[in-house]
């Protein structure tokens, strides 16, 4: 699939709301996973739709974040063959003494390094897709959700930032017969937010951090919005769940906790609170974006500290799970 | 719905038994017994030859038999409740000479003990026993007949290892159902009994009843011979018991004398008598031929009657039930063959693939579940040991209790049970004319080889090198390893100018070298029909004794030969990846392609990647898979026109490799999907290694398109880190994943390789190989091999905790 060009893309993501959905509409996909078990009920192919208005610092899918495409360098795959320093239009790849250095500042991320690297040292993240091609691959699998109970899952980033794409890839999954489920952080203009979680089958609601000010620190916006959404979609008759990302030093305090399940059991319309542990898989696509992983001290959470956090949710009468 | 409640109950019911202490230390004592040589059934089989000489062969092979089962010695260890030892220790091999002796001589000095597969101990006094009798069996022995019937071309493709038959080329015969249930029914006092009848109605005078009466003669000899074997055990008990001081073995060793007077003479009268009288079978089988995949077969069904009367009568306890499930488990491992040291390379890791089966369906179409079924679940989960091959067959109304207990002993690594289709093999056998109640009574044999009691389908008729099959038709019928002349001169490759000219030389290899393994199949019959009869195993097969002939004279009520296809995934790999390159894409020549491959790809780096990043096999992409799906096919059809000289024919081919999928690789050059001279080949119907990078739902639909329903079987194995099957719902996923691939797109076989911590260090240092290996956690997955060495290290960690 070829690359568009960046400013293609920002173009598509300005325009992206309030127009009708059709299945030649395109959207920046960053990569669709099969047999899926734990976003949603049964075997579910996620798409990861590219975009996110958070940055949280814990991260573990970085690529996800910008709209554009990146360029992702894996050094351990490097054949230092050249071919890349000699295609790169803009001159920007060099040589260094265990492999290549991108200048980013200089990068267009026009993709042409990635197209003749054979090595699989670089690559492109993030392609065009039109609705059409991510519900072909979806559908692949349809034998596996007929058995499971699975589906299509979209997650991102924030799936619903791409809203037109977003809401293209909803309707034309449920033309097919297939079940939908979102991922969502809640971070959207609640009308466009709303008018996409309405029609899928399940929501998996991110809330991370109750207090207003500790979650801009963490995540560079405040959570008025998220928890606005999250109480209209409460009041209409959408499935959902709660999960919280359980990083240590940002969202594993008690307070952090209570707060949260007691916002959460003053909504009525949700049991099941997932408590999703921290791990820092992702720290090696901080490198290989080039940026600085900013958690590389962070401790991991014990079993004991889940299970302590699930009581804190039991109390509340909600239903604590903890994620894989 | 009731059905349903009663699987749930027996598998809360079962899953809690824990494993006695005895079994603990048998086990341990199994597990840590150095596997060894024995020469005693040599010496024993040398004397008897000596004495028979001139007897009709049936007779000396009974006699031979006969000799080692009342002079062997018996033992009877602590602790042990089934009893039966297959040479003077446990896990020591006995020595077949009559198969062959060269090899033996070779190896048996320094060889056997040092060689880098399957090393064994071999005693001073067993060396000076196999020296002393060698010289008897030179220019007598199975090998040295085979190889002088065979002629050059066969014998050179065989060297090229384009196909490979040791197992029956120096050893004896094996893959087969042994008919427990008529001993079990009738005990072998009335096989001979049904066999006096027999000779009672012969003529004589007519040369085909004479030939009965020799066979029939020979049966009386190795049934008499197995109730006096189990008699010797009978007495060894009672021996014991008089002088053993703990009053609660003392009881145990009364005990089994009385089993052992009883069976396998009469009829089984009790749970214990039943599965005593299956292992002597077992033993027995394995004591007169050294051929693999004796396979007990559906023991869940066979046993269950005298479980339940057993447990009604209040004589049986599950937990006693279980206790002697889980000897006989081990008994199993106590079971070791030796083999020369080119064989140890097809079979490593002394496999004797004596698969037991449970599930699937009655012979009326009903799931067959019992509480034995979760049993033998939970024996496997007890022992945990390379034996047996162990198969859960799996079919539309299988309740998900029982593949949810399977799912858990899986998971916590093994790969066992592997999991097998009723969807797709009951109709693969009704195609091959396998009446409908017959085939519904199916169990794999070996590895995944169908198996009826009325069959002899001489399993492992030859692993078959497809990809050296390809190496020929790009190489104008030459090897590219030795620059000898092996195949069909198909044309120079340089000068092919469309892909229909590579598949059309491909073809015309394919049927060559079918040809030459055709005629050695026929050549090991022949020569097995003459101076191997397997009189014993003729016994506890269905249709001999009716017959009144033996398995290798086409006994059985149904015959095949069923050779084996290895590397598919390599051939389709390669044709895809010229076929897109070289013919679609131009980036490369036929020349340039055929340079490289002289050259193993060196100074051609390039080239090998363009190769290697055309579509790939286990990506669910029709472009490779399509291919994969015609080189068997291909690969099929080539080999359906043979007969066998017993009856039927040799396509009844199935698609898997064990470990020749390195010996074969070691003599393949390099091939067009990028892989390089001398690694190995692609493992059973699998994906090459490390190319299917979308997961396990891709792989198994591509596995899906070839036609599985035409196999004897294949193997698939993948696998999977345990963080995939960590929780309830994701095991539940997992089973649904599996039930779909097996049930409703019709795959015959998976097995599922929990990944360990070894296995992931295994990854750190060897990447290229482990690109499919994914780790998984909520809304995140990312390629093992492309973590920090850090989190790599972490992972590792995690993965033993997971395990343990």
């Amino acid at each position: 699939m070829a690359v568009k060009d960046s400013a293609t893309i920002a173009e598509d993501a300005e325009d992206a709301n309030g127009s009708q959905a059709n299945e030649n509409q395109t959207g920046v996909v960053f990569n669709i996973q099969r047999y899926s078990v734990h976003d949603g009920p049964g075997i579910r192919t996620v798409v990861f739709l590219k975009g996110c208005p958070l940055r949280c610092k814990w991260c573990s899918n970085p690529e996800s974040q910008s709209l554009h495409p990146d360029i992702m360098y894996n050094k351990a795959a490097c054949a230092r063959c050249g071919a890349c320093v000699q295609a790169c239009p803009t001159g920007c790849i060099h040589f260094t003494e265990t492999g290549v250095l991108l200048d980013r500042d200089l990068c267009t991320k026009c993709g042409t390094c990635a197209a003749v690297c054979l090595f699989g040292g670089l690559r492109v993240v993030g392609r065009r897709m039109t609705v059409d091609d991510v519900i072909r691959e979806v559908e692949k699998d349809r034998v596996f959700y007929d058995r499971s109970g699975g589906g299509l899952t979209l997650s991102g980033g924030e799936p619903t930032l791409q809203a037109r794409f977003a809401a293209g890839l909803i309707e034309a999954a449920r033309d097919r017969g297939l079940t939908v489920a979102i991922e969502t952080c809640g971070h959207q203009d609640p009308e466009t937010f709303l008018s996409l979680v309405e029609r899928v089958d399940l929501v998996m609601y991110d809330l991370k951090i109750i207090d207003a000010s500790l979650h801009r620190d963490a995540t560079g916006v405040p959570n008025e919005l998220i928890l606005e959404n999250v109480r209209l979609l409460a009041a209409r008759d959408v499935p959902l769940t709660i999960r919280i990302p359980v990083i240590p030093g940002f969202t594993d305090s008690e307070a952090n906790i209570a707060g949260i399940a007691k916002f959460v059991e003053s909504l009525h319309a949700v049991r099941e609170v997932e408590l999703v542990p921290y791990h820092r898989f992702g720290q090696h696509k901080y490198e290989m974006l080039g940026r600085e992983y900013l958690l590389s001290d962070a401790a991991g959470i014990t079993e004991e500290r889940l299970k302590q956090l699930s009581c804190i949710l039991a109390a509340y009468g909600l239903n604590p799970v903890v994620g894989g | 719905m009731r059905a349903v409640e009663k699987a749930r109950d027996w598998q809360t019911q079962t899953s809690v038994i824990r494993a006695t202490e005895r079994i603990r230390r048998l086990r341990e004592r199994v597990a840590r017994s150095e596997p060894s040589v024995c020469s005693e059934r040599a010496v024993l089989v040398t004397e008897s030859y000596k004495e028979t000489e001139g007897q009709p062969m049936p007779i000396r092979r009974a006699k031979a038999l006969d000799r080692v089962l009342r002079n062997m010695t018996v033992f009877i260890a602590p602790d042990e409740l089934i009893v039966g030892n297959h040479a003077s220790k446990p896990r020591s091999a006995p020595v077949f000479p009559e198969m062959g002796v060269d090899w033996l001589s070779r190896e048996l000095d320094s060889i056997l003990e040092t060689r880098s597969q399957d090393r064994m101990v071999v005693p001073p006094k067993v060396k000076e026993d196999l020296r002393s009798i060698i010289p008897y069996w030179r220019g007598k022995t199975l090998r040295e007949a085979v190889y002088a019937a065979l002629p050059k071309d066969v014998i050179n493709a065989r060297l090229a290892k384009v196909f490979t038959l040791d197992n029956h080329e120096e050893g004896g015969l094996g893959h087969m159902l042994p008919d427990y249930p008529t001993v079990l029914a009738k005990g072998f006092n009335g096989i001979v009994d049904e066999v006096e009848e027999r000779i009672g109605c012969l003529d004589l005078t007519r040369p085909d009843d004479y030939e009965k009466y020799i066979f029939y003669e020979a049966v009386k000899i190795v049934c008499r011979a197995a109730c006096a074997f189990a008699e010797r055990f009978a007495d060894e008990a009672q021996r014991l018991a008089e002088t053993e001081r703990d009053l609660q073995r003392k009881d145990e060793l009364l005990r089994i004398a009385q089993v052992c007077r009883r069976v396998p003479a009469q009829p089984a009268g009790s749970f214990y008598e039943a599965i005593q009288a299956c292992w002597f079978v077992q033993l027995i089988i394995q004591i007169e031929t050294n051929g693999t995949a004796i396979s007990p077969g559906r023991m869940d069904q066979i046993l269950y009657p005298y479980y339940a009367r057993d447990v009604k009568e209040n004589k049986l306890t599950p937990e006693q039930a279980q206790e002697l499930i889980d000897c006989f488990w081990i008994k199993l491992n106590e079971i070791i063959k030796l083999r020369s040291e080119p064989a140890t390379h097809v079979h490593a890791g002394f496999p004797t693939t004596q698969n037991v089966t449970i599930g699937g369906q009655t012979e009326e179409g009903i799931d067959a579940t019992n509480e034995l079924s979760f049993m033998f679940l939970t024996a496997q989960d007890h022992i945990r040991l390379s034996q047996p091959q162990f198969s859960l067959r799996v079919h539309r109304d299988t309740p998900s209790a029982l593949l949810l207990r399977a799912a858990e002993v899986i998971r916590k690594g093994g790969g066992i049970p592997q999991l097998i289709s009723d969807e797709v093999l009951i109709p693969s056998l009704l195609a091959r004319g396998i009446p409908l109640e017959t085939a519904r009574n199916y169990a794999p044999i070996g590895c995944v080889e169908l198996g009826v009691y009325e069959l002899w389908g001489r399993g492992n008729g030859g692993y078959f090198n497809i990809p050296k099959v390809l190496e020929l038709a790009l190489n104008d019928g030459v090897d590219r390893m030795t620059g000898q002349q092996i195949g069909k001169k198909t044309g120079d490759p340089r000068q092919f100018t469309s892909f229909d000219d590579v598949m059309r030389a491909f073809r015309e290899q394919m049927e060559y070298c079918t040809y030459l393994l055709a005629i050695e199949n026929n050549v090991i019959d022949k020569v097995h029909a003459e101076l191997m009869p397997h009189v014993f195993i003729s016994t506890v097969s269905r249709g001999c004794i009716e017959q009144g002939k033996d398995v290798t004279r086409g006994g059985a009520r149904y015959n095949w030969t069923g050779p084996i296809g290895v590397g598919i995934a390599n051939a389709g790999d390669s044709l895809a990846a010229i076929k897109k390159v070289v013919f679609e894409e131009g980036k490369a020549s036929m020349a340039e392609l055929i340079e490289a491959l002289d050259h193993d790809w060196e100074n051609h780096e390039s080239l090998r990647q363009l190769m290697r990043h055309a579509p790939k096999y286990g990506n669910d992409d029709d472009y490779a898979d399509l291919l994969v799906k015609e080189v068997v096919n291909i690969f099929l059809d080539s080999l359906k026109r043979y007969p066998t000289p017993r009856g039927g024919d040799q396509g009844a081919a199935a698609l898997f490799s064990l470990s020749v999928s390195l010996p074969f690789g070691w003599a393949t050059g390099a091939t067009p999907d990028g892989r390089k001279a001398g690694t190995p080949l692609a493992d059973g119907v699998s994906p090459v290694h490390g190319v299917d990078i979308k997961g396990p739902t891709a792989v198994l639909k591509s596995v899906s398109k070839i036609e599985h329903i035409r196999t004897n079987g294949t193997i698939l194995n993948i696998k999977f880190h345990p963080c995939a099957l960590q929780g309830e719902r994701q095991l539940q996923k997992f089973c649904d994943l599996i039930k779909t691939y097996l049930v409703d797109l019709k795959g015959s076989h998976v097995q599922v390789n929990v990944v360990s911590a070894d296995t992931l260090r295994d990854a750190q240092r060897h990447p290229e190989q482990y690109r499919d290996l994914v780790i998984r956690v909520t809304g995140y997955s990312a390629f093992f091999t492309e973590l920090s060495r850090e989190v790599q290290d972490d992972i590792i960690e995690r993965t033993e905790h997971m395990l343990m």
